[in-house]
């Protein structure tokens, strides 16, 4: 197995916020999902990884070179789209084309093209007069259009609408194919982490879980439909309820022991939405100590 | 040689986003080098220092005129100043030698173009500055500030990759620049009794090679100094935006 990113024991503080990773090493040919509330830090992570916020302890390598040597080669190796296009205002979607092309060996022409021929990009406008979801675009065609093994997305489909959206989602599925490129994303669109991630990675206030494989995570999770409404508060694993009757768990296996036991019918039993479960994580951040 | 080839190709580009910019340093060259005609007269006499005042304030500002807006030192968030197409150059994989000596080739061309431009041609408008300087000893006055202008403009690219802005740093700068000026006005006006100019004239007059040279040396040293701030800088400064 190859890991094009491996974090050891990253640390940073800014002001109050303090951010820590113990030890992550993303695997090649995943999509991991970062998933986390606003202002967790997962912004902080990606620029930490292209070493445009420095660590305090750690180190970060992509492909066995630390982001911080003098020789910063390794970026050629990653496409990284910030949460904002700065500093490209003044240009047009050809020009900065122009500028990638030149920068990155790797640059696939054809799939720039097909990406903004797709999405209707207008190339010959300034950027400065394009709308967010324009720039959201052109911003991603740039990226893909780098054919880097590494692709580091930070909200990408944020402002996009739907059937961009299910476009680049469906277009990313399609680069993922070939097997050799590693994709990071932070997004907040459930559906784009359910379609997309192998793996999910939680970040709560500075704190980063380990990896989390997407579907062993939903099959630790149950929802039990019951006929009554149990006699105590709280029933082992539980950490939901709803309509009295409805328990979402989170280890299946105690509860369904304790509601035998206890001779309460399960009506249904499902595996929770992916949705639901991050929802919960994110509220409780249990996971982040997983 | 290959760091200046890349730092001139990043250059290029800038500069044909930028075109249209150029024409500003045309009409401010044309502006202060009438200025400068009509208040020649009066400096040569009487070493006015409003003159050299707007000479430096001519020199500052034709460094950074010429660049639009997105790539200007501006705030980039809470505590950060700095140029946000710097930022975004500095997440690509650009040599970070190669990306702070392309932030310095448009700065200097538009120095160099635009002290030709205005000293030239109030040279040529102004009977009493070719009375006070030989041609041949013009190239030496226009060396030196360019040179000048060089050290002193240095600061706008070297400010690119940002400077984190504390509670008095708008202070100590504003400080700084009455400062500069008031000891201008100490060195020259009061005690050598001559103007900055005006002093830059005898040197090129009296000195003329070895006014050349030094200048040639300083404005090296202290671009040495800019680009070593700037990389410095670099390495320090999170980009949080």
């Amino acid at each position: 197995m190859t890991f094009p990113l491996v974090i050891k024991n990253l640390e940073k503080s800014i002001d109050d916020f303090h951010l820590s990773i113990p030890d992550l090493a993303i695997e090649e040919g995943t999509v991991t999902a970062v998933v986390g509330t606003n202002g967790a830090g997962k912004s902080t992570f990606f620029k930490m990884m292209m070493n445009l916020v420095k660590q305090d302890n750690g180190e970060i390598e992509v492909y066995g070179h630390s982001v911080r040597d003098v020789d910063d080669s390794w970026k050629q190796q990653i496409a990284y789209q910030a949460q904002t296009m700065i500093g490209c205002d003044a240009f047009t979607g050809e020009q900065l084309r122009n500028l990638m092309a030149e920068l990155y060996p790797s640059w696939d022409e054809a799939l720039f093209r097909r990406f903004s021929e797709k999405l209707n990009i207008p190339l010959n406008k300034k950027v400065q007069k394009l709308s967010p979801g324009v720039k959201t675009k052109l911003n991603l065609a740039l990226n893909f259009g780098k054919n880097t093994s590494i692709l580091m997305l930070d909200e990408p489909t944020a402002a996009m609408d739907i059937p961009s959206r299910n476009y680049f989602i469906q277009f990313l599925l399609e680069l993922m194919e070939k097997g050799d490129r590693t994709v990071l994303i932070a997004s907040h669109q459930a559906d784009d982490i359910k379609k997309l991630a192998d793996y999910l990675v939680f970040i709560n206030k500075g704190r980063v879980s380990q990896l989390l494989e997407k579907d062993s995570l939903a099959s630790s999770y149950r929802l039990f439909w019951l006929k009554e409404e149990p006699p105590v508060s709280r029933v082992p694993g539980e950490i939901k309820r709803t309509y009295k009757k409805v328990i979402l768990s989170n280890q299946p296996d105690a509860t369904m022991t304790y509601l035998s036991q206890n001779n309460l019918v399960i009506v249904d039993e499902q595996i929770p939405e992916l949705e639901d479960i991050i929802q919960e994580i994110l509220m409780e951040g249990e996971m982040v100590d997983v | 040689m290959d760091t200046f080839r890349k730092a001139l190709w990043l250059a290029r580009i800038e500069m044909d986003v930028s075109k249209k910019h150029y024409l500003t340093l045309l009409i401010m060259a044309g502006i202060y080098t009438f200025f400068f005609y009509l208040s020649m007269p009066p400096y040569l006499e009487e070493n006015i220092f409003i003159f050299d005042v707007f000479l430096i304030i001519y020199l500052v500002t034709i460094s950074f005129s010429i660049k639009p807006k997105t790539f200007q030192y501006q705030k980039m968030d809470d505590d950060l100043y700095g140029s946000p197409y710097f930022a975004m150059l500095n997440q690509l994989p650009i040599k970070r030698k190669v990306l702070i000596t392309s932030r310095f080739i448009l700065p200097y061309m538009s120095i160099v173009i635009g002290m030709i431009l205005a000293l030239t041609g109030t040279y040529i408008f102004s009977p009493e500055l070719q009375d006070a300087v030989d041609p041949l000893q013009l190239i030496a006055l226009i060396v030196i500030w360019i040179c000048i202008s060089i050290s002193i403009g240095g600061l706008f690219p070297a400010s690119d990759p940002g400077d984190e802005i504390k509670r008095f740093t708008f202070f100590w700068s504003f400080a700084s620049i009455i400062g500069f000026f008031v000891g201008l006005y100490l060195i020259f006006q009061v005690w050598l009794d001559t103007g900055f100019f005006k002093w830059t004239i005898y040197l090129a007059n009296e000195h003329t090679l070895l006014s050349i040279m030094i200048s040639i040396i300083v404005a090296c040293l202290v671009t040495w100094y800019w680009f070593r701030h700037s990389q410095k800088q670099v390495k320090k400064i999170d980009y949080l935006q």
